[in-house]
């Protein structure tokens, strides 16, 4: 026995528990859902047998077969895992393959593959209790025997039979199986095939009469040709509304408690430029972002209930017709959905596609998906826009025409790009998995929403808290003798920049003074938000302030120097194109360079998203200004 | 200049490092973007 811990790869269908299994196995908190793709790299943890003897875990990305010639990259990693030709990772000591109890044929296609392979395999027959429920009557003792290798039966999801499966990965690890299916027939597709189906009439009866269980029923609402479209503008108007609506009471509550942090703080410290430091740059800039906590928090609860749920492939499914239009399948759906969270797991997320073509289409516009960086300064200015509080139906509404114009915007984009790079060489057709729906696991959503609430925190702590205290140092320095608040700025190196930038953002309807905190939002977009509330800031504060927001307060009352509005309708909806539209977030241009294997790629979906967001802001802001608005 | 004027410099000086060091020092993971955003940080790939 080698001191080198054993390897041992979790291989799947999509959707099989995959993921959970290894959560299960390993105590990580690998990102999981009820739908296909989650998993598109390979990712490692450690787990001990019964004995104490460690074990090293790898959960590879889902897949439907082992083909020589795989078309998708998750595909070809899993087989480069398992034949040990991927860089860095060993050829695993045994396989785990794991299967939906209630889809054996499809998923039993898979295993017999990895048989064939002559690896050492354990067959864990997961999600038994769907199977159960829809009638399968599971023989585990036949499947065994047939097979020649050991099944466990097991519901990872509620971890029943996880030590039953450490069991069976105690040494010495079970022999390869002998292949009993591959007759004199050269088509190996088809003796598996009549295999699997002998198996499943030994092993996995189903009842005589198929009856309509309650997916079934359900899909027959949410796929209708028109009520599912309806049910999915509601799921999606209600998410928006509700991230407006039901995020308003603690917005209020961080607001006020910032505002009175800062107001003690200036009671307990003589004046100076630490106390401007503290109240101006680190309360008013790390505060102006951190009250958007509720909103992210509220979307990615949301996110997390619909690909729990399973909704998350019927939307996929629905959504293939209209992708079509734009030249892309039902798989580049759920891609450019994750790129709403954040645009990065989303191009990750292409690796699901097999079309090099396609992935390379659905990389370049899944930044146009509005992501959840923008939030904040959409929240900023959509309620400046309508001269209201927050949290009305009508803010909800614009958010929702804001996601909509990304949306079309990449569709059409992607359309005109596939048109240019041509059809693919090979016709692929459109799988997907349509997994029942479940409960919600709630522990891993609510995990979910808490790491990523922890990330935006973390960000406000790190960065944003960076770039304020550089943005408070460039608004202070140099000093100017005046007392004159406009002065002091224009004094001041921000000033300068302002005066430098004004010229190129004016077309625009923007300042010297926005003009700086777009720059600075290049860095992350969220740090608008904060380099506004730093640019505009004042000593003084009022009771206006609070029943609303500091910062749209000053911008409602910031002006050009002939004293005209700075922040107008036209200028407010040419700041929101803007936004819509630039790639304002360096990671994503590195992943993109990664994914798309080329600089080029990443450099030119940089220089073209920000010649467009110029373009599409000017074009809005001198149109309406002709029109009269 | 007052002792408030100092420390803030000081402060500002300290950031200033923080971020050309980050900038120039710090290699991130080539397999994540490295701002905690779930896209696979410090996993093997």
């Amino acid at each position: 026995m080698s001191e080198n811990p054993s390897i041992i790869a979790l291989l799947g269908n999509p959707n099989s528990g995959k993921s959970t299994l290894f959560n299960a196995l390993t105590g990580k908190n690998q990102r999981v859902g009820n739908y296909a793709g989650v998993t598109v790299e390979v990712k490692s943890g450690e787990t001990y047998t019964p004995h104490g003897k460690k074990l090293h875990v790898l959960d590879l990305p889902g897949c439907y077969s082992l083909r020589t010639d795989a078309g998708s990259p998750d595909e070809q990693i899993a087989l480069d895992a398992l034949t040990g030709k991927l860089d860095g990772i060993a050829k695993p000591d045994l396989v785990v393959c794991v299967v939906d109890a209630s889809n054996l044929e499809r998923h039993l296609q898979l295993v017999l593959q990895v048989i064939e392979l002559g690896l050492p395999c354990v067959l864990a027959l997961n999600m038994v209790d769907v199977a159960e429920k829809s009638g399968l009557r599971l023989d585990p003792a036949k499947l065994s025997e047939e097979l020649g290798i050991p099944v466990v039966p097991m519901q990872a999801n509620a971890s029943k039979g996880i030590i039953e499966l450490k069991q069976a990965l105690r040494h010495p690890f079970p022999h390869a199986s002998e292949v009993s299916w591959l007759t004199q027939t050269d088509n190996l597709e088809t003796n598996r095939r009549a295999f699997v189906a002998s198996l499943c009439e030994l092993a996995a009866r189903r009842p005589d009469s198929q009856q309509r269980n309650f997916t079934d029923r359900l899909d027959s609402i949410l796929l209708h040709p028109f009520l599912g479209w309806v049910a999915f503008l509601a799921i999606m108007f209600i998410l928006f509304w509700s991230i407006f609506s039901f995020a308003s009471i603690p917005m209020d509550f961080i607001d006020s408690a910032l505002g009175s942090f800062g107001e003690w703080v200036n009671a307990m410290m003589p004046e100076g430029d630490l106390r401007s430091l503290l109240v101006d740059g680190v309360i008013g800039g790390v505060g102006g972002v951190l009250v958007f906590l509720p909103q992210i928090l509220l979307l990615f609860f949301f996110i997390g209930l619909l690909e729990s749920s399973g909704y998350m492939s019927r939307a996929a499914f629905l959504m293939d017709h209209v992708m079509a239009k734009a030249g892309l399948s039902g798989k580049a759906f759920l891609p450019l959905f994750s790129s709403y969270a954040c645009a990065i797991p989303g191009v990750m997320a292409t690796r699901t596609i097999d079309s090099a073509k396609e992935r390379l289409v659905t990389i370049f516009v899944a930044p146009w998906m509005s992501c959840s960086a923008r939030l904040p300064v959409y929240f900023l200015i959509i309620p400046l826009l309508l001269h209201e509080n927050e949290g009305t139906w009508k803010q909800a509404l614009v958010l929702f025409c804001i996601y909509t114009l990304g949306t079309l915007t990449a569709f059409l984009a992607a359309r005109i790009l596939r048109g240019k790079l041509g059809p693919d060489k090979i016709v692929r057709h459109f799988m997907l998995e349509l997994p029942p729906y479940r409960r919600p696991q709630w522990s891993y959503v609510f995990r979910h929403v808490l790491d990523r609430g922890w990330a935006f925190v973390r960000k406000a702590g790190t960065i944003i808290l960076g770039l304020s205290i550089l943005l408070w140092a460039l608004k202070t320095y140099p000093k100017s003798d005046s007392t004159d608040p406009g002065e002091v700025l224009a004094h001041s190196a921000m000033g300068r920049i302002g005066e430098l930038i004004e010229p190129v953002v004016k077309p625009l309807g923007f300042d010297g003074r926005t003009g700086t905190a777009i720059l600075t939002s290049f860095a992350a977009r969220e740090v608008f938000v904060s380099s506004i509330a730093i640019i505009f800031s004042v000593e003084e504060t009022d009771d206006d302030v609070k029943n609303r927001s500091l910062i749209r307060a000053k911008m409602q009352t910031a002006t050009w120097p002939d004293g005209r509005p700075l922040f107008t309708s036209m200028s407010l909806i040419s700041l929101l194109v803007f936004f819509i539209y630039a790639l304002q977030c360096l990671p994503t241009t590195a992943v993109v360079a990664r994914e798309s294997g080329s600089w080029k790629w990443a450099v030119g979906q940089f220089a073209f998203m920000s010649g467009f967001a110029y373009l599409a802001s000017w074009l809005i802001f001198q149109t309406g200004s002709l029109l009269g608005f | 200049m007052e002792w408030q004027s100092y420390i803030a410099l000081g402060i500002v000086a300290i950031t200033l490092v923080i971020f050309a060091f980050r900038l120039f020092f710090k290699k991130k993971s080539k397999k994540s973007c490295g701002h905690g955003c779930g896209c696979a940080a410090n996993e093997k790939q």
